[in-house]
């Protein structure tokens, strides 16, 4: 209870600077004279639908269980960067829609590890800018919105803030749009 | 959480959405009506928050910017000025309502409530993001706003159930197998 009490009151907190920034945006003479830098919110999802199994789909997700197994084993962060860039360079079998969301989990723990050292930021942003781009459809899956929330904490350290913003909220929106597909 | 944060939960938010709601009141706009006002309704007071609330709340944060177009709101209708004076003026006065409805009701499902934080912070936390000034990735108010809403989306995400990574993926990898070894019938009844 206490903490739901606090996530509003958070949100709550934001209100006077809600309408200062009204007042300030819509009296700044300059404001239509500028380009600003807008975040982009767009989000495209689809459902993963499974296909029908095989041996290689199995070896495949084997693979990607067992690389995590060595990234959890891993002690220093070259080993966990070097074991991830491994399980992303898997090829990925025919008919394994499930391949999508695993990639991505390995994407996104790979972003959240070089996060952990400042020249790796640039480095987590290249990989999952594109990957999670906003003109691509993206799976319906909890591991979509964890990896935009990723590139939202790389993209605060990196100093864009509407990149930030943006991931964040699209991040959001697809935890709404999982929130009305576990209420079915 | 700090104290300052406990007391604005005990106190705070009350006061400061009235003087949110003189404020905009002042504004003397009639209530909002049409069909803008289901999809701006962003959960208070109800049990609803969608994924056009968030839209919603983009395309008032950007209204007055020449890049709306640019951010995937294509589908909510561009607001007159004065609809987004309405708008606020609503927004307010519902934001009063839900949290008067929510000290009455103490046993509300959790999570609907983050989800109304969340939807709160996404649509208000951006507003301030209307500043940053040409050629700048950052500035302390779209700073303060990215990372507030940082913290709602992180908190939403732990809120989301299912397991991630290894666990995950040994779970599917066990699924997987049993589907790949039960005879061809049972997988085609598993697929409808």
């Amino acid at each position: 209870m206490k903490r739901r009490l606090q996530r509003a009151s958070l949100a709550l907190w934001l209100a006077p600077g809600l309408a200062a920034a009204i007042g300030v945006g819509g009296c700044d003479p300059d404001a239509s004279d500028e380009v600003l830098a807008t975040p982009d919110a767009r989000i495209a999802i689809h459902r993963v639908e499974s296909g029908a199994p095989t041996r290689e789909g199995l070896a495949f997700i084997d693979a990607v269980a067992r690389i995590h197994g060595e990234v959890d084993a891993a002690t220093d962060m070259e080993r966990k960067v070097a074991a991830l860039r491994r399980g992303l360079a898997l090829p990925v079998p025919a008919n394994l829609p499930e391949a999508e969301v695993l990639r991505l989990e390995l994407a996104t723990r790979l972003g959240e590890t070089l996060a952990g050292r400042a020249e790796g930021v640039a480095v987590g942003l290249d990989l999952l800018e594109p990957m999670l781009d906003p003109e691509r459809s993206l799976p319906l899956d909890r591991a979509t919105a964890r990896a935009l929330v990723t590139l939202g904490d790389l993209a605060v350290k990196a100093g864009d803030d509407a990149l930030a913003a943006g991931s964040y909220a699209r991040a959001i929106r697809v935890m709404s749009s999982l929130r009305k597909e576990i209420e079915q | 959480m700090t104290d300052e944060d406990d007391n604005a939960t005990s106190s705070g938010p009350s006061e400061q959405l009235a003087r949110v709601a003189r404020e905009l009141a002042a504004l003397g706009e009639s209530e909002l009506e049409g069909d803008v006002e289901p999809a701006l309704s962003l959960g208070f007071g109800s049990a609803v928050v969608s994924d056009a609330a968030v839209l919603a709340a983009f395309a008032l944060a950007y209204q007055s910017t020449a890049t709306t177009g640019a951010i995937g709101v294509a589908e909510v209708p561009p607001l007159a000025e004065l609809d987004r004076h309405r708008v606020w003026r609503r927004v307010a006065s519902s934001r009063i309502a839900g949290h008067n409805q929510e000290h009455a009701r103490p046993a509300a499902p959790s999570w609907r409530a983050t989800w109304v934080a969340v939807a709160t912070a996404a649509g208000l936390a951006l507003v301030p993001m209307l500043g940053p000034p040409s050629g700048s990735a950052t500035t302390p108010a779209s700073r303060a706003t990215a990372e507030a809403l940082g913290v709602q989306a992180r908190e939403a995400l732990d809120g989301v159930p299912g397991k991630q990574d290894g666990a995950r993926a040994s779970e599917l990898a066990a699924k997987y197998a049993a589907r790949l070894d039960a005879p061809p019938n049972a997988n085609a009844e598993g697929d409808r």
